[in-house]
């Protein structure tokens, strides 16, 4: 009987480790059932599942096939709050304050592709990712045998202009609140992390964050589960209607054809979009996070770009002009990187921001075969 | 009683037979367990004219007194030979047990009595003190010849002895035994015809005896002593006593204490209306409920003081205690105000005369929820009569009743205490701003502030449903009242009277700071009038410290700030703010343990103190900022120099002058007292307030101890990463320094922002600051700053993957630092640092191990334990991962300087095609070329 993971509901595994044993290499060209997004947000059964007509046959796609792309260069500083932590730079299990600093990179190849008006949401997040992983290991002592699991990841916009792009550097600061969970034997099994977003010392923006560390024979069952379900119940083909084509980057935000990492969408009356994932195994960006899953900044960059793709075709936004004001994922499983992985999409009703500007509320499930990845409630902001 | 000096001088079981052995014995007895002089001695055994062997003669004196009291002591005695009488200069001290002296037990007797009596137990003070004075067997200290100190003595506890004696017939005429008394009385003030006390108590005696012309004529007899020897009339009060015994007063007879069965008054009610929202205060309330007695036994301890800030809520705490608890009270339940008009607080006359109208007859016809007269109007309605008598009535008046009385609002100890003696048996809660400490007996309950969600309920009673739509703008009212019941209740009622206005605006009026506390009045409720009477309350001192100490930072502050701020020694300090603690103007905050005490204003008392603040002396206020401010600097620096040693260029010089400075201006505290060995814990603990004295330097003008404070700031701010305040503070330091035209110490805290924008990895402006410090530093010829710039420019050099360039500019920065000469060592320690990075980085790991030995070494020298951590930390994950450095593998992070990380660190010799590096090629940084600056 397979191990269970004791209250562990996600996982987006971020330490590189090579998976033990067999690997299918029997890649499921279709589309597997997912639940529809509305049967996963109210729970109602399925009524009438979403059909690709001509599930595109896409090749797994994150074996690196360039070198990788480097990081955001940044400073992380310890503020330490006792004096053995200022002398001998150690900390205690308890709650740690951490500061990110850093200039965001002006020319980076995905980052500052497309319209280049707001700053993405991927450096925070990567940079609270990364702050997290290094903490845990460095200074609470996490052992590096235990991948790491991110249930949940937030970034939010409290205030909107000081995201907007403006000549020369931009410099983005993150204060950082660690707090140790379920301490075992003085080493953490989980961590919360909040953190408070600056740009040029302008508070703007809140991002949070929630890590499992498992054991290592934990990981490995979760993993073999995951795949087992992912590879099961091929899609029965009909219904709702492919689009002719993948669709141009600027239709999803982005000028550079190798950032596109959508497949053909499709789409039903409801107006729900399913796109495969589909990213360029020679951009650097991706092949720099590669590992035995689908990297973090994929699923980020996915997940921007269905959401854009949504509100500019069927809700009328200008994609030049719009930015993601809220990203919240939860996770449940690890994206398999040989398999196919689909995002299906809805967008909520079309309300405004407290400033008055359109803000669509948007809900993204990436799924592989019948098995549900993770959500993402995300909202996107129109410009203007 | 081993001891005896109430009669003659005796020692048992022996008394020493020698005269002058007996007066050191007194002598010493007098003086028990006390050391007395040599010199003392000898002017008590010879007076004016020792001899000149008086010393060596003492000495013989002294040890037969030895031997006599380890004669009789006994050899297997604790005190025996030597160890009762011990030498102690510049005399001697004799030790006594409580109960071996007379004297001693005198004392205690007499001070049980004398409590007994203020309680009004007569019965049991009329005991003790009769005890006391049985133990008297003579004229105090006969049979020995008299020096200074046992003459004066000898006077003094005769006086005692009369003192007590009339006590106790006060006492004795309380219980009715006027008959008894007559013949005692009658041969006591022939013994002593000018003691008009007892003539008094001789007259009342008569009196209560229907001896009335009696009475009248001791009076004159009195009066003809006084008249024809003295030549001065007798007193007012003696006079008074002729007086009404002349009118055959009737208030002056005697009556029986208990009221006669069957007659038993109508219970009296006499509390203001219940308040309708009253909210919280639970736990309290059950407490105070476990201490009132219950409905058939009596109260243990009959005084309740519940004390607390004004506007905490004391008097609607008693006057709830006593609804809930009414059953227990049948006689009824009182509540007296104990100031007058202008909040002049009642005499115990007019408080008694304001008791004895509730509680006689007719007080239960006061309709309920009207509110009780001032006690101060009624007594003027009280017919005369003095203190005593009106106690006398009260006592009857209450005597077998079971009320429950509340004194509200009580100035002191003093005005309470008769009161509280003329009820005895009487459940009593008293409310003070004071803690009233001194009454004996008491219970006492503090009151505090409520607690966040008890206030903000109390405001949601008071406003209404409207508040639930924003919770928020509720609890951040309940925060600005300082959760105070009374500002909540003032705020509420201001909300509630504008229903036009959102919760979260009112918030926003009541935070503004230029408005001070005239939001907070609502009708006659007035957060500010309140707070006043307890300041006015308060002597001079304490209102000066008061005023003064709202320049003290929050949220707390320490005892030396204190001293610093008011300009007192430390001793003096304490006992000034101790008194403002004990008037609730100020709190105490208990720090972690082996921490002093911290103290603390309440948000809204502050904003009082700091409006009063403005009727200051002229130059007051700038004094005490440049006392704190030179305080803190003094302390800072020392605590600077333990934490970064060497930074503060001569600092390890300047320490005990550093100490000395700050022990001057703080009241004597020493900075190694005061800071302890944990500079990092001070500074932590300090922080608000050293960042306020920089400010407030800044906003007095006083340029040099701003550019000062924030120097010293420094080696905290960068090992704490501290960016606010660092910024905060360096950028007023550096306007203080360009107002004052200093240059170099532009350049100082240009460079200290330099490092700041490094941390924060603001490449730009960290280069750009470093290059105007340098340059400022080269005007004045200062090599060593010029260096440091040097290290700061490499620094941001390495941290943009331009590892060789940094191994240049820090190359300089070595040269200047040895051409300049001794004294650079923390400069030198610190190149070495960056050549070991360099090295790393370019994948010489030996190398780079080797450059992070001498590293630790030279921090090891300096003393900086921080550093020569950094530094092992650093070679031991070098050894971890040689191989990964050595090819060139990337690696995720490398600490460049304590605690700070280099992550996604942009190795030499590694590109990535196609993407730019982040942070590269800086226009800004100098090339090796350039910097060479002589």
């Amino acid at each position: 009987m397979p191990e269970q993971v004791p209250g562990l509901t996600l996982a987006q595994a971020v330490r590189t480790r090579p998976e033990a044993g067999h690997r299918p290499t029997s890649a499921a060209m279709s589309a597997s059932i997912a639940p529809s997004i509305s049967a996963l947000v109210s729970g109602a059964p399925t009524l009438a599942p979403m059909v690709v007509a001509s599930p595109p046959a896409a090749p797994p796609r994150f074996t690196p096939a360039a070198p990788a792309a480097p990081g955001f260069v940044h400073h992380l500083v310890h503020r330490p709050n006792t004096p053995e932590g200022v002398v001998l730079g150690t900390a205690a299990p308890v709650t740690q304050e951490f500061a990110v600093s850093a200039v965001l990179p002006e020319r980076h190849p995905l980052f500052n592709d497309g319209a280049d008006a707001f700053h993405d949401l991927h450096s925070p997040a990567e940079a609270l990712r990364r702050t997290a992983l290094f903490v845990a290991h460095r200074y609470f002592r996490v052992p590096q045998e235990r991948p790491a699991v991110f249930a949940s990841t937030e970034v939010e916009l409290t205030e909107l202009e000081p995201w907007r792009r403006a000549a020369g550097p931009a410099h983005l600061t993150m204060d950082i609140t660690l707090r140790p969970a379920d301490v075992v034997n003085g080493v953490p099994r989980g961590l919360e992390c909040e953190s408070a977003l600056s740009f040029e010392g302008v508070r703007c923006g809140t991002a949070r964050a929630r890590l499992v560390f498992l054991m290592p024979k934990v990981y490995q069952n979760h993993r073999e589960r995951g795949r087992a379900a992912s590879r099961s119940r091929p899609v029965e083909v009909e219904g709702a209607e492919p689009w002719p084509l993948r669709p141009e980057p600027k239709a999803v935000g982005r000028t550079d054809p190798r950032n596109l990492v959508l497949g053909t969408p499709a789409q039903n009356p409801a107006g729900e979009l399913l796109v495969q994932v589909l990213a360029d195994p020679a951009n650097a960006v991706f092949a720099e996070a590669a590992g035995d899953h689908v990297p973090a900044v994929v699923l980020v960059e996915a997940s921007r770009q269905t959401a854009f793709l949504l509100a500019g075709e069927l809700h009328g936004f200008t994609v030049a002009g719009c930015v993601l004001s809220r990203w919240s994922a939860r996770f449940q499983g690890f994206a398999e990187p040989d398999l196919p992985l689909w995002c299906r999409a809805l967008a909520g009703p079309l309300g405004r921001a407290a400033d008055g500007r359109p803000a669509l509320p948007v809900t993204l499930v990436f799924f592989q075969g019948s098995r549900q990845v993770g959500s993402v409630e995300t909202t996107v902001l129109q410009d203007c | 009683m081993r001891f005896r000096i109430l009669g003659p001088v005796s020692m048992t079981p022996r008394t020493p037979t020698a005269a002058k052995v007996r007066v050191l014995l007194a002598a010493l007895l007098v003086r028990a367990n006390e050391v007395v002089s040599t010199e003392s001695l000898i002017d008590e055994l010879w007076d004016i004219d020792p001899p000149r062997t008086a010393a060596t003669t003492l000495q013989v004196y002294v040890s037969q007194l030895r031997k006599a009291l380890a004669d009789a002591d006994g050899p297997g005695d604790a005190f025996a030979a030597g160890r009762r009488l011990h030498t102690v200069p510049p005399g001697y001290r004799l030790h006594v047990g409580e109960d071996e002296l007379d004297l001693s037990r005198f004392e205690f007797l007499r001070r049980s009595g004398k409590e007994a009596y203020e309680r009004g137990n007569f019965a049991a003070a009329s005991g003790l003190l009769r005890e006391s004075l049985d133990l008297w067997t003579g004229v105090a200290l006969s049979g020995v010849p008299h020096g200074p100190v046992l003459a004066t003595t000898g006077v003094r506890l005769e006086e005692l002895r009369t003192v007590t004696l009339e006590q106790r017939i006060a006492a004795d005429l309380r219980l009715g035994r006027h008959h008894e008394l007559t013949g005692e009385l009658m041969e006591l003030v022939s013994r002593h015809p000018y003691r008009e006390t007892l003539h008094a108590h001789l007259m009342v005696a008569l009196f209560r005896a229907d001896r009335q012309s009696d009475a009248l004529r001791a009076f004159a007899r009195a009066r003809r002593s006084l008249v024809e020897e003295l030549g001065v009339e007798p007193g007012a009060g003696l006079r008074k006593l002729h007086d009404r015994i002349l009118r055959s007063d009737p208030t002056l007879a005697w009556q029986e204490p208990a009221a006669p069965a069957g007659q038993e008054p109508a219970p009296a009610l006499w509390l203001p209306p219940a308040t309708a929202d009253f909210t919280g205060r639970e736990d309290v309330l059950t407490v105070a409920g476990k201490l009132l007695p219950e409905a058939a036994g009596p109260a243990p301890q009959p005084v309740l003081v519940v004390s607390g800030r004004a506007g905490v809520g004391k008097s609607a705490l008693a006057v709830e205690l006593a609804r809930r608890n009414a059953d227990r009270f049948p006689a009824g339940q009182v509540l007296l105000h104990l100031r007058g008009p202008r909040d002049m607080a009642l005499d115990a006359g007019q408080a008694m005369a304001g008791l004895l109208r509730r509680i006689g007859p007719g007080s239960e016809g006061r309709p309920a929820g009207q509110a009780p007269p001032a006690a101060a109007e009624e007594a003027a309605a009280v017919p005369d009569g003095d203190q005593e008598e009106l106690a006398e009535r009260l006592h009857r008046a209450v005597q077998g009743r079971r009320l429950l009385v509340i004194l509200d609002d009580a100035s002191s100890e003093e005005q309470v205490r008769p009161l509280l003696a003329a009820l005895p048996d009487t459940f009593t809660v008293v409310t003070s701003r004071r803690t009233l400490a001194g009454l004996d007996g008491a219970r006492h309950l503090t009151l505090d502030v409520l607690r966040p969600n008890e206030a903000q309920k109390l405001l949601a009673s008071i406003v209404g449903p409207r508040l639930a739509d924003d919770p928020a703008a509720a609890q951040e009212i309940a925060r600005l009242c300082g959760h105070l019941p009374l500002a909540v209740r003032v705020a509420g009622t201001g909300l509630a009277a504008r229903p036009h206005w959102t919760a979260a605006a009112w918030a926003a009026r009541l935070a503004d700071e230029s408005a001070g506390l005239s939001r907070f009045v609502a009708g006659d409720l007035d957060v500010r009038a309140s707070l006043l009477a307890g300041y006015r309350e308060v002597g001079p001192a304490e209102r000066r410290a008061f005023r003064l100490l709202s320049l003290a930072p929050v949220p707390d502050f320490p005892l030396w700030s204190a001293a610093a701020l008011l300009g007192l020694p430390a001793a003096e300090a304490e006992q000034v703010v101790e008194r403002l603690v004990e008037s609730q103007l100020l709190g105490v905050r208990r720090a972690a343990s082996g921490q002093a005490y911290r103290y603390s204003f309440h948000r809204l008392l502050r904003k009082l103190a700091l409006e009063l603040l403005a009727d200051e002396l002229p130059g007051e206020v700038e004094s005490a900022t440049e006392r704190l401010g030179s305080a803190y600097l003094g302390y800072a620096r020392y605590a600077d120099a333990l934490l970064a040693p060497g930074r503060l260029p001569g600092a390890a010089g300047a320490r005990p002058a550093a100490r000395a400075a700050a022990a001057a201006v703080a009241g004597g505290s020493e900075p190694a007292l005061v800071v302890g060995d944990t500079p990092a814990r001070w500074f932590q603990d300090e922080a608000a307030g050293l960042v306020d004295a920089v400010r407030q330097a800044h906003t007095a003008g006083l340029w040099r101890l701003t550019w000062e404070l924030a120097d010293a700031l420094t080696g905290w701010f960068e090992a704490g990463s501290v960016w606010g305040d660092w910024a905060a503070t360096h950028e007023l330091a550096l306007d203080a320094t360009l107002l004052a035209e200093r240059p170099a110490e532009r350049a100082a805290v240009l460079h200290s922002l330099g490092d700041l924008a490094w941390q924060q990895r603001r490449t730009r402006p960290a280069a750009d600051r470093y290059e105007s410090a340098r340059a400022l530093f080269a005007a004045a010829g200062d090599r060593a700053g010029q260096a440091r710039c040097l290290v700061g420019l490499a620094d941001v050099a390495l941290s943009s993957g331009e590892s060789g360039h940094a191994g240049k500019l820090y190359a300089q920065a070595a040269g200047l630092f040895e051409a300049d000469g001794p004294g650079h060592a923390r400069g030198q320690a610190d190149v070495l640092r960056g050549l070991a990075l360099v090295s790393l980085l370019a994948g010489r790991t030996e190398e780079a191990l080797h450059r992070f030995g001498d590293f630790v070494e030279a921090a090891q020298r300096l003393g900086d334990k921080r550093w020569s951590q950094f530094g092992s930390r650093s070679i031991d994950r070098i050894q971890e991962h040689v191989v990964d450095w050595a090819t060139g593998r990337r690696m995720e992070a490398l600490e460049v300087r304590p605690g700070v990380w280099l992550v996604g660190v942009p190795h030499a010799g590694v590109t990535y095609p196609g993407v730019p590096q982040a942070g590269v090629a800086y226009p800004g940084l100098p090339h090796a070329g350039a910097t060479a600056a002589g």
